[in-house]
């Protein structure tokens, strides 16, 4: 027979109720979050600095991405797609906000976002999902900190890079960027050719030595790597974001951004020499541009230096193709194609012409300003192509609405066609800006404006010092006669270009207005 | 126990902290000379405090190689003579670590100032058969003389010995001084690491 529970017994259970509550704070059960009905989860790939102009349905002579070439049946291609900004912090800035540069004000390496502009962003807006971001490049990091709030796994960059030593990143991850280039300076040689620590620095760079000596052999021509050594391997980080997205709560929304293509181009060595000797040359022989070329300016370009610069990058495509594909592959064979937007684009281009060579340039040529855009929208299976003009900042707006997401007043982009209905307004203006060296908080005062409306782009540059002894500039091009913008045709169509040149002068007013001191 | 009893043995206190303030030196001058190199340019890539915070990790980090250094030269002091006094087994030490570091920032100097090799060096080893050979020897006999002539010369001379001992005094002082500031570096590091 139980005894009956005493009026002592009974106080001594209500003792044990404070530790009780106490200790569930830490026995919980894992976040598991319900499906909300039929949400369908979201995945961003980006591999930085990739150029539209390098691919194949985009009318490049070399197959850069055959994997890619086998999914595009079941995707949506669009084939004028723009970067908000031509490099990695205005790029990437503009599509996590769905805000062009000016309004989000991440110009420089010292910017980021705007504080009160912090909560436009993608994961903000995504409630109730899982919400994970890894970047290999360490500027989106400063953003992911800047909205860590609403981010559920920031996974740290180099968590997934291979020579993972102790770093003192790795130590102070809070203060990323200053801590990772205070280890370069210190510990790693690299061009710089010397270091401050006279004697562990010897010891360090023997330690990697030996580490690096056995990827070698699959990547003869270097190990791919951003700051001095941090080396990466694409594989590595594709295999965990496989492991992730099969195993991580959903709906996710997932944003995932990969270096590659972005320099050094160190591909494989399955896709050295790929390119080599097949025809394609420099490719098309452009004039230096006359302000804005690398190098010394009555040197002349070095087209063989171009054509093997243009050959190492592709064949880097190459290798992020390869990946891709096995991330797409992976994801069709486990089902999740058929619930998950797969997005799959870059943060800006790169260029291989008119003496300039990379991304960092004050110019806005399609090269380095077109980027690619496929969406893969759940269980499609035909294939899209989409010629309207499109930007960065439509992303945004876009995965909001085809995941039945309300889209917020201060998104500036719109939904892409075809989930918009019957398709874009092919008058639309398309912008870009590059303004390195504007203040954040003050008017532009040094920038470059692109506009592109149909099939005219005028490009604006203002405030450089090259410019100092003659009137800001403004180019024309007639992007379907002259696509590879051989010819400024300013001139030649004088009512267009006081348009373009009107609608550039009023937008720059516009954005200026809340920096204008009284 | 036992080996330790025979390192405090070999290394009074103030023996050990006087040799670990003398390479504090050299390591620190040497940190900020280089964080100030870049001091300017990191200014204007981000803002003034991620300067700051890039001359306080240098000196962290000049602290955390000057005890690995300190470590690595009490073991080699081991070899030394107990029978020498502590005077003369300091000022050996002090030398020896001091002749260390020195190459050591020389070879990064030598870099930094992308000195090259004097012309007529390069043109006798490009005259004889074997130039690697010829290299290492050079480098192996200037390394060995210039340890070993200090270090003869310091137990030899007194007078060698006494103002040696004055200058590393000296440099003591210096060096208490360049700890203060790595505690300031710390504080820095640990303000930029906070997150509220």
């Amino acid at each position: 027979m139980v005894d009956a529970i005493t009026r002592r017994d009974l106080l001594k259970l209500l003792a044990g109720l404070p530790p009780g509550f106490l200790l569930s704070q830490f026995i919980q059960e894992p976040d598991f979050r319900s499906p909300l009905g039929n949400a369908q989860n979201v995945l961003i790939v980006l591999f930085d600095a990739f150029s539209a102009k390098h691919l194949l349905f985009n009318g490049y002579p070399r197959d850069t991405m055959p994997n890619l070439s086998r999914f595009l049946d079941r995707s949506v291609v669009y084939h004028n797609h723009y970067s908000g900004g031509n490099w990695t912090t205005p790029g990437t800035a503009t599509l996590l906000t769905g805000t062009l540069p000016w309004t989000h004000r991440a110009f420089s390496h010292r910017d980021w976002i705007l504080q009160d502009k912090v909560e436009y962003n993608i994961f903000n807006l995504f409630g109730g999902y899982y919400r994970m971001a890894y970047s290999q490049n360490s500027i989106p990091n400063r953003f992911f900190d800047q909205f860590s709030d609403t981010i559920d796994l920031i996974k740290p960059q180099k968590d997934l890079f291979t020579v993972n030593n102790l770093s003192l990143d790795r130590l102070f991850p809070w203060d990323n960027d200053i801590a990772s280039l205070s280890w370069d300076r210190i510990i790693k040689k690299g061009e710089k050719s010397y270091t401050y620590s006279p004697l562990f620095a010897r010891l360090y760079e023997h330690y990697i030595s030996g580490r690096a000596q056995v990827l070698l052999e699959s990547f003869p021509r270097g190990i791919p790597h951003t700051g001095e050594d941090d080396y990466f391997l694409m594989e590595d980080g594709i295999d965990w974001l496989s492991a992730q997205v099969e195993t991580m709560p959903q709906p996710f929304l997932g944003y995932f951004h990969f270096l590659p293509p972005h320099r050094p181009y160190y591909t494989r060595r399955d896709f050295i020499n790929a390119f080599k000797d097949d025809g394609v040359e420099h490719y098309i022989e452009k004039p230096k541009h006359p302000l804005f070329s690398q190098g010394e300016a009555d040197k002349p370009i070095s087209l063989d230096f171009q054509k093997r610069q243009r050959q190492f990058y592709d064949e880097f495509i190459l290798y992020v193709d390869e990946e891709f594909g096995r991330l797409y592959d992976f994801m069709g064979q486990r089902g999740l194609l058929e619930n998950t937007w797969l997005v799959f684009t870059s943060d800006h281009g790169e260029m291989f012409e008119r003496g300039i060579f990379g991304h960092r340039t004050p110019t806005l040529y399609e090269p380095v300003i077109q980027i690619p855009l496929v969406i893969f929208p759940p269980g499609q299976d035909e294939r899209v192509d989409v010629f309207a003009r499109t930007s960065s900042i439509d992303v945004l707006p876009t995965l909001l609405k085809v995941t039945e997401h309300p889209i917020p007043s201060w998104a500036e982009g719109i939904v892409l066609p075809p989930f918009n209905g019957p398709g874009a307004d092919s008058d639309r203006s398309i912008f870009a800006l590059e303004a390195t060296h504007s203040e954040k908080l003050e008017p532009l005062s040094i920038a470059t404006v692109m506009l592109v409306k149909g099939r005219f782009k005028m490009v604006h540059y203002f405030g450089y010092p090259e410019l100092r002894d003659s009137a800001p500039l403004f180019e024309l091009f007639d992007l379907e006669e002259d696509p590879e913008e051989l010819r400024n045709v300013y001139a030649d169509h004088p009512t267009i270009a006081r348009e373009f040149r009107q609608e550039i002068i009023e937008k720059i007013a516009e954005v200026d207005e809340p920096y204008q001191k009284d | 126990m036992k080996t330790l009893h025979y390192v405090r043995k070999v290394y009074p206190t103030r023996m050990a902290v006087q040799l670990f303030l003398v390479f504090a030196f050299p390591f620190h001058v040497w940190y900020f000379l280089m964080a100030f190199r870049d001091f300017q340019w990191v200014a204007e890539r981000t803002e003034l405090w991620d300067a700051v915070g890039l001359v306080a990790y240098a000196l962290a980090f000049a602290l955390v190689e000057t005890i690995g250094f300190f470590l690595g030269m009490l073991l080699l002091g081991l070899l030394l003579s107990t029978k020498w006094q502590d005077d003369q087994r300091l000022v050996l030490i002090a030398t020896l670590g001091m002749i260390i570091a020195g190459w050591a920032i020389f070879f990064q100097a030598y870099s930094l100032l992308e000195s090259p090799m004097p012309a007529h060096v390069i043109a006798f080893l490009v005259r004889i058969d074997h130039p690697l050979r010829v290299l290492w020897a050079g480098a192996a006999s200037i390394a060995v003389l210039s340890v070993s002539i200090p270090l003869f010369a310091v137990l030899r001379s007194n007078q060698l010995m006494k103002t040696l001992t004055d200058l590393f005094d000296r440099v003591t002082a210096v060096s208490t001084l360049y700890l203060a500031i790595d505690v300031i570096a710390f504080a820095i590091i640990a303000i930029r690491n906070i997150r509220i």
